[in-house]
């Protein structure tokens, strides 16, 4: 039987008394990609960051890796971030003063001990890399473009092999070849059994490598 | 860091200025409370004659006490010691000029009881008895003659020449009759013996009298006025002098207790509203830390760390600030012409206090950031993220 990773029964979100969404439902198994698509301001973020415990819903039931969110204490969102999700935001959010290598590692910093690091350190090496920023592990995010802090928040989303990778918009306002170098990267994870649920807005080549999609509208779901 | 670095430097500067009052205090009730100077009239020059060869009005009067009056008094009631001082004027050939220099005698045990005024050393030491080759010169015999600690100075009195090693140096607010200015001290056994006085000639510029209760220092002074005190004999009685210079003194220090108070209110305040306005604009960090997977104690231990490390670097620059201004404010704070006569100094900023100002940087900042965390960790992720 295929393991549950993502279910959002009923899940609706409300600013005050104003539905962004209601009646969202979704089931995402391991080893698929969904993909959340639909109109600017329609709430594909806000959903996304219930799906990655960032955010709670106003109704409805969410549950991760198995887990009841809602009911979980904040030691337990801590360890079920750490342990099983990777997000990376539709605008990237660095720390300025450290480079693009301490970036990745920072998830590592608190919880890997003696030896660990050393091999967190080589991953991150192995993720810049992948994405095309080995020459700039130095750089600080004022010296990068944006397609490359999107590419260095990817990074670390991935960096403690996430059970399930949260993307927001990978490839909005990037150009073809940063755009090429996320999507190769997101197939390589999916053949590793990586589970992914993204937003987009218009990138084809996502959608057709989503095998489940998602497309909020008016409040209802399709 | 420069609001931590000045509020920790004005903290430790007020601490130390403090401390340093109330030293000043102690000292001054150490050596002025409870006791009572008898002092005759103007010391004789020991040029051609000897006053002490002589027993005319204008010795009676120079110097009014011999030992029997000596004994007298300090079988009274009340009176734990009497000690002796005399004083002469000897002609010195200094530089390529003639001038008088004041020889005191005194009894050196008297320094050991505290009540002493030439005991106020600035330099050195103060004579121990049967320094027979010692003295102590008065700061403006330093300061006109260039004699110092170590050095050997020689007087020529009856035609002989007597060698003396400077071991300290002293400053004080005495009367001319016991400190002529330029003034040499030696032991008084040794003072007999240069003037070739017997004992039967010996007689005194001044006496110290302690008292055993400053309270009963009164009584005592009356009765020693109605005894002695002719029109030639001063009576000082010190606790008077003092009650009110200490009364002045505790008012300078209370108001520099409550000034450090409210500094140390107003630093809190001002570390501490700074620190939450960093937090609050550093409210994204923590948000990115929550999201991706740190625990509440990772966070307050790196923010804990992190503002040690702050209050520790703002401390040390606050205490290079008060090294740096301490020393102008200290000399603000007195005129030079009173801390030069009466020796006030005041350390700052005091070694003393330096770990309380470290310690008082560190504990503001690291309070404040922690309180903001408190505050700011029943947010979501989300919501630190999106109030930035």
């Amino acid at each position: 039987m295929r393991e549950n990773i993502v279910k959002l029964i009923n899940v609706g979100r409300s600013f005050g008394s104003k539905p962004v969404f209601r009646g969202v439902n979704l089931e995402v198994m391991k080893g698929e990609m969904a993909a959340i698509q639909g109109p600017s301001g329609i709430g594909k973020t806000t959903l996304l960051r219930i799906i990655g415990t960032l955010d709670k819903p106003t109704e409805g039931e969410v549950y991760v890796c198995g887990k009841d969110v809602l009911k979980l204490s904040r030691a337990e969102l801590a360890e079920l971030r750490w342990n099983s999700l990777g997000f990376a935001f539709q605008e990237p959010i660095l720390l300025p003063g450290l480079s693009s290598l301490d970036n990745v590692l920072l998830p590592c910093i608190p919880r890997a001990k003696g030896s660990e690091l050393g091999k967190y350190r080589m991953k991150a090496l192995d993720l810049l890399t992948e994405l095309g920023l080995k020459e700039r592990i130095s750089y600080k995010p004022h010296q990068l473009s944006v397609g490359q802090k999107k590419r260095v928040d990817l990074a670390r989303a991935l960096i403690n092999n996430p059970d399930l990778l949260i993307v927001d918009e990978p490839t909005t306002n990037l150009d073809r070849e940063s755009s090429m170098i996320i999507a190769d990267l997101l197939k390589g994870s999916l053949s590793k059994k990586g589970t992914i649920i993204l937003t987009t807005h218009l990138d084809q080549n996502l959608l057709d490598m989503s095998n489940v999609k998602l497309e909020i509208q008016n409040y209802q779901n399709h | 860091m420069i609001i931590i670095g000045t509020a920790t430097s004005s903290f430790e500067i007020l601490l130390s200025l403090t401390d340093s009052l109330t030293r000043q205090q102690q000292s001054y009730t150490k050596y002025n409370i409870g006791f009572i100077i008898m002092y005759g009239g103007k010391p004789a020059i020991i040029d051609d004659t000897d006053p002490f060869k002589k027993s005319t009005n204008a010795v009676v009067q120079n110097y009014p006490f011999n030992n029997t009056i000596a004994s007298k008094i300090s079988n009274k009631d009340g009176i734990e010691a009497v000690y002796r001082v005399t004083v002469v004027k000897v002609p010195h050939q200094l530089s390529e000029e003639k001038v008088y220099l004041g020889l005191v005698g005194v009894e050196t045990e008297a320094a050991g009881a505290a009540v002493l005024p030439y005991a106020n050393m600035w330099k050195g030491r103060f004579l121990s008895p049967n320094n027979d080759d010692c003295a102590v010169i008065s700061n403006k015999l330093e300061e006109e003659s260039g004699f110092t600690l170590n050095d050997h100075i020689s007087l020529k009195i009856h035609n002989e020449t007597e060698t003396f090693s400077i071991i300290g140096v002293f400053g004080g607010l005495l009367p001319e009759e016991l400190d002529p200015g330029k003034t040499i001290v030696i032991d008084l056994d040794r003072f007999w013996e240069i003037m070739n006085a017997s004992s039967r000639e010996h007689r005194y510029s001044a006496l110290l009298v302690k008292v055993a209760d400053p309270e009963l220092g009164q009584n005592v002074t009356r009765q020693l006025r109605e005894e002695y005190g002719r029109k030639e004999i001063y009576v000082v009685y010190q606790y008077t002098l003092a009650r009110y210079t200490l009364e002045l003194m505790s008012t300078t220090v209370s108001l520099y207790r409550i000034t450090n108070i409210l500094m140390l209110v107003a630093s809190s305040a001002i570390i501490m509203l700074i620190r939450l306005v960093d937090l609050m604009k550093r409210k994204n960090e923590l948000g990115l830390l929550t999201a991706i997977g740190w625990r509440e104690r990772d966070v307050t231990m790196y923010l804990l760390l992190q503002s040690i490390l702050l209050g520790l670097i703002g401390s040390a620059l606050g205490l290079m600030m008060a090294v740096g201004i301490g020393p102008l404010i200290s000399k603000s704070l007195i005129p030079t012409e009173l801390a030069f006569r009466a020796e006030i100094k005041l350390e700052v900023p005091s070694p003393a206090y330096l770990p309380y100002g470290v310690l008082v940087a560190i504990t503001l900042s690291a309070l404040a950031f922690t309180w903001g965390y408190l505050y700011y960790r029943r947010l979501t992720p989300l919501k630190m993220l999106e109030e930035t």
